[in-house]
């Protein structure tokens, strides 16, 4: 148990000097510190938190109430920013005149140094639309949007999270809890979709099953030979859609004439 | 879009600024500028909307109540708790707000200037840059669906089949927050949760931060402004772990979690820290300021299912700590005691789940 304790210390406090740097902080109030409603916010509390979040009777209690990965957010309780910046004024302000401003632009340096840009995060990109999705997502599901009902869609793995955020109407078989395999049960059809080897026409089936109104694929996932009860429908900024011919997307129609 | 823009700047600000009003008045004897008087009254404020739109939504979702219903019922209601302690506030202690006006402008110093710069290079990054994370596939596809078929919880955000067991989120139905801002504004869901709402939480945040400079140095103002600038320094580099609260705030600013590690968690420890500065300049404990420590408790319980037992764990800590350290136990008790109603939330879920 105490592994896990510190492990979700360890992943909080990941990579960079930050932590680092807080317990210096810590460390130097202790000793500069006089005023005792400052001590008490900015260094007893946080190390009484620690010293709480340490103790496997709270993780224990956590983990009974909540999820044991999200333990790690007893440490929000710790005032990190407010504790780095009080003490970064402090050293700051001991010393006077130019030697003040110098001190001030290298400990600001120091703090950059000690994280990490977060606009430099490799999931951090430039937005494509206002609404912050692959714009391949917003030109299939409005293309594939039906006034007045809901169609199901089975879409490819890189746009499963962004379908419903951005269209609700639009039904997809399967979702994250497979792709992350959390899930209780297996997905058939995730399953054949995954196969390398993918009968068309069990697949065919097994979609159409499933009420699959469309199929998208990926240009290099593209169907030989066409999946049974699909034909090629239209393409989408490279995106292939096959659209089932039994299953209608007509507004109050469930299968076609 | 531009009159979506302009509500939703009157929903994010001003509704707060005013809400908020009564929780920012300085105490007898305290100064206060307007600045502060301003950062103290929009915080409080979003607090005090969120305490109002949890308990009401928790019940809207638990009867199946229709999303706009429950919105109808919200609005009036804050607007009407709002306007009555403006009234109040105004009535007894207009000679507080008329000296709060009329306090000089406090001066802002150079490293205050490039703080406030890169405030707002934050805010405009919200817009331009976006963060994929797959969270966002329930949170965001929640408030989605819920604006497109006015109902909460009653399908599965990832797939939209029938819900199985809604009793996991429906305790923090912080999505359906985002959902009332987009369907009170018009602009579609999914560009409010990621382009609309991120700025408001950012400026949120740097709010509560100024709040605790100005606790932590009495108005001094080249003090405060250098910690103002360490502060967004630290909030601009703070992606060195993917669970650090700067991480969430301008990476993932849409969800609860976030506004619970970044904006409901400082406020309350701005809060206390505002507490036991007044404590020891002999300043009598203010009942407006116990009614925040519950209304953020119930705030942090909309944020997240475990962000309300997360506030009184901190109240908690904070309590012990001046209990031994400052030989104080009233106070304390009382901060306790007020933090807990949130708790009926986390008992809800336990009984439900």
């Amino acid at each position: 148990m105490f592994d896990n304790i510190l492990l979700a210390l360890k992943d909080h406090m990941g990579a960079g000097l930050v932590s680092v740097l807080f317990l210096l902080s810590i460390a130097y109030l202790a000793l500069k510190e006089k005023n005792p409603g400052k001590r008490c916010m900015l260094i007893y509390v946080p190390i009484l938190i620690l010293l709480f979040f340490l103790c496997p009777i709270s993780y224990r209690v956590y983990a009974e109430i909540s999820e044991s990965i999200t333990y790690y957010r007893l440490l929000w309780l710790i005032p990190v920013t407010p504790v780095i910046a009080y003490t970064a004024v402090s050293i700051c302000t001991s010393l006077d005149g130019a030697k003040q401003n110098i001190c001030i632009v290298l400990l600001a340096v120091l703090l950059a140094a000690s994280g990490r840009l977060m606009y430099s995060d490799i999931y951090m990109t430039r937005a494509e639309n206002i609404y912050h999705m692959p714009v391949q997502v917003v030109d299939i599901c409005d293309a594939l949007h039906v006034e007045g009902r809901e169609v199901m869609v089975l879409m490819p793995y890189e746009f499963q999270q962004f379908v419903r955020q951005y269209d609700p109407c639009i039904r997809i078989p399967y979702g994250r809890e497979y792709m992350l395999n959390i899930a209780m049960e297996g997905d058939d059809l995730m399953d054949a979709m995954d196969d390398e080897n993918r009968d068309p026409v069990e697949f065919g089936r097994l979609a159409t099953f499933r009420g699959c109104h469309y199929i998208v694929v990926h240009p290099e996932d593209k169907f030989e030979v066409l999946p049974e009860n699909y034909v090629e429908y239209m393409t989408i900024d490279g995106y292939i859609v096959y659209k089932n011919v039994l299953l209608s997307t007509e507004v109050g129609k469930i299968v076609n004439d | 879009m531009i009159k979506g823009i302009l509500v939703t700047i009157a929903l994010e600000i001003f509704f707060p600024l005013l809400a908020g009003m009564v929780f920012a008045i300085p105490g007898k004897g305290e100064n206060s500028s307007g600045s502060v008087f301003l950062a103290r009254a929009y915080t409080s404020g979003q607090i005090l909307l969120f305490a109002l739109f949890q308990p009401l939504f928790v019940y809207s979702i638990l009867k199946n109540v229709s999303l706009s219903k429950a919105v109808s019922v919200f609005l009036p209601l804050s607007l009407g708790i709002s306007a009555l302690l403006l009234l109040y506030s105004l009535i007894r202690y207009h000679d507080r707000v008329i000296k709060v006006i009329k306090s000089p402008a406090k001066k802002v110093s150079i490293w205050g200037i490039i703080a406030a710069v890169a405030v707002c290079f934050m805010m405009v990054m919200s817009f331009f840059m976006t963060y994929t994370d797959g969270d966002d596939a329930y949170y965001v596809a929640a408030a989605s669906q819920s604006a497109s078929s006015d109902a909460m919880y009653v399908t599965e955000p990832y797939t939209g089949e029938a819900i199985l067991s809604p009793y996991r989120y429906l305790f923090a139905p912080f999505p359906m927050w985002v959902a009332m801002l987009s369907k009170l504004s018009g602009i579609r869901t999914v560009a409010m949760a990621h382009t609309f709402f991120p700025w408001s939480m950012i400026l949120l945040s740097f709010a509560v931060l100024y709040c605790i400079a100005d606790s932590l140095f009495d108005g001094e103002y080249r003090k405060r402004d250098i910690y103002m600038l360490f502060s967004s320094i630290l909030v601009m580099f703070g992606d060195y772990s993917i669970y650090s609260p700067e991480n969430f705030l301008l990476a993932r600013s849409r969800q609860g979690k976030a506004a619970l590690c970044s904006f409901v968690l400082p406020f309350l420890f701005a809060l206390l820290l505002r507490m036991i500065r007044e404590s020891e300049k002999n300043i009598k404990p203010r009942f407006e300021n116990f009614v925040l420590i519950m209304l953020a408790g119930c705030a942090g319980a909309l944020c997240s299912t475990m962000g309300g037992a997360l506030c009184v764990c901190l109240v908690c800590v904070f309590a012990l700590s001046m209990m031994v350290t400052r030989r104080k136990f009233l106070m304390p008790f009382f901060m306790i005691v007020s933090s807990c109603p949130c708790l009926v939330f986390i008992l809800m879920y336990l009984i439900k789940r």
